[in-house]
């Protein structure tokens, strides 16, 4: 099994596209989703992503972030991100309105093995905003329903006011995938699970668990605890996959900001086997 | 009537007992029995003692900490194949919190007494025995771990 799932940028990865905020759909606190349109129709009609993919937004005078697509790689009209105030980009675009135009470069990165999953059991693991870059996951999975197995969410937040896209839960269930979830703080009005979405896989049952591909984005301590898990489980390592976070700038592996290892998150990841970045993730300093 | 057989059959199918070897589950069978509770039903209570080791079978399991003027916390929901009750079985005196069902929950119960004996007895029941439980324990230990980390709170993944 391949270790990458490379997609071609466009053509020019420099070139940043014009786009405009179509609509702001508010999500958790501070968490917020652009829905974006492009001012230009033929950048529309040529954009394309996989799911997994990053794009790096621009706010001139401000400067550029890489977020995560999270919407549907089929959806046509807008093209989703949902961002978390993490810093000067990220809290200039909370200060942003519907109608506000900025720069667009990308897609950027590898993607999630889509194809690596067919006719296996296919189970997402992930916490607080890491379900963004799984989104576009869950569609394409649910989209093409009758080439896996079974498909199961886990899914963990902080608190039950900390879950992403519930509204959406119902929705995936009804389309064939089991979502679980479980906060590590409950209200008093919580019925549902309480812990960590580790518990959640340790007690999941795997009848196939050869053929069982595990995708997890989240806090690395999250996701390394979720392969730990996993493996312990009898899924083989280089069926797990992770979704890495680093400083990224030129998005094509050229300023080496986002040097992890031997590996260039922008270029090589975000997403990567597990097996490949393993003994990296307990490094102090990486 | 459950028979030993049934409950041995039960006893492979859950993750707690089904690494032990064939024998030991056929000596815990014959131990053990079914007990089903239905939701809001107390299995054991902070603080008092408790006779018995829990596996559960079907369903959820709330545990909760009382809490003075919050009230009682629900700190961990347990599940399939997960034990409760196990602290009388490690010399601990009462329950560490209180067991609730939250919704109809079937379990396989062990008479602690019962369970010391055959482990005192019979080491090749004991000691795998004592090993799952330790690795049960050790599983509730890292995931106790990690939500003392807080890892989705804002900023706690970022250096500064």
């Amino acid at each position: 099994m391949s270790g990458t799932c490379l997609a071609s940028p466009s053509i020019d990865p420099w070139l940043a596209h014009t786009v405009r905020i179509a609509s702001i759909t508010d999500e958790v606190e501070d968490v917020a989703t652009y829905h974006l349109e492009f001012s230009d129709p033929e950048s529309a009609k040529s954009y394309s992503f996989l799911p997994g993919q990053f794009n790096m937004l621009y706010l001139p005078g401000v400067g550029e972030a890489a977020i995560s697509i999270s919407s549907d790689p089929a959806q046509e009209g807008t093209l989703d991100h949902t961002v978390r105030i993490a810093g000067n980009v990220t809290g200039a675009l909370a200060r942003a309105a519907v109608g506000d135009t900025f720069g667009l470069r990308g897609p950027f990165g590898s993607s999630w093995p889509i194809e690596a999953c067919l006719g296996g059991d296919v189970i997402l693991v992930t916490g607080g905003i890491g379900l963004a870059p799984l989104r576009p996951a869950i569609y394409e999975l649910l989209n093409r329903k009758s080439e896996f197995g079974t498909l199961s969410l886990l899914y963990g937040a902080r608190h039950p006011f900390g879950l992403l896209y519930p509204s959406e839960y119902a929705d995936w269930e009804q389309r064939g995938m089991s979502v679980n979830t479980t906060v590590d703080r409950a209200s008093p009005a919580w019925q549902g699970n309480v812990g960590v979405v580790t518990q959640l896989l340790d007690r999941m049952p795997l009848p196939n668990p050869e053929e069982t591909t595990v995708l997890c984005c989240g806090p690395e301590v999250m996701m390394w605890y979720t392969a730990r898990s996993a493996i312990g489980r009898g899924i083989p390592a280089d069926r797990i996959w992770v979704s890495l976070e680093r400083n990224m700038n030129c998005a094509i592996g050229l300023c080496g900001h986002c040097q992890f290892g031997p590996t260039f998150v922008c270029k090589d990841g975000p997403v990567i086997r597990y097996d490949h970045v393993s003994s990296f993730l307990r490094v102090e300093g990486f | 009537m459950v028979t030993s057989q049934t409950l041995n059959s039960k006893l492979s199918s859950l993750q707690f007992t089904s690494q032990l070897p064939q024998t030991a589950r056929e000596a815990l069978a014959g131990i053990a029995s079914e007990r089903a509770f239905g939701k809001g039903e107390v299995l054991c209570r902070e603080g008092e003692g408790c006779e018995e080791l829990f596996l559960i079978n079907k369903g959820h399991v709330g545990l909760d900490m009382l809490v003075p003027g919050r009230g009682q916390v629900r700190v961990m929901t347990l599940g399939p194949g997960d034990v409760l009750a196990w602290s009388a079985l490690i010399g601990n005196q009462g329950a560490t919190a209180t067991g609730v069902a939250l919704d109809d929950v079937e379990t396989v119960v062990f008479p602690d007494d019962a369970l010391l004996d055959l482990c005192q007895v019979n080491s090749e029941v004991g000691y795998p025995l004592m090993r799952e439980l330790a690795k049960a324990i050790s599983r509730r230990l890292v995931a106790s771990r990690l939500q003392l980390l807080d890892l989705f709170r804002v900023g706690a993944n970022e250096d500064s």
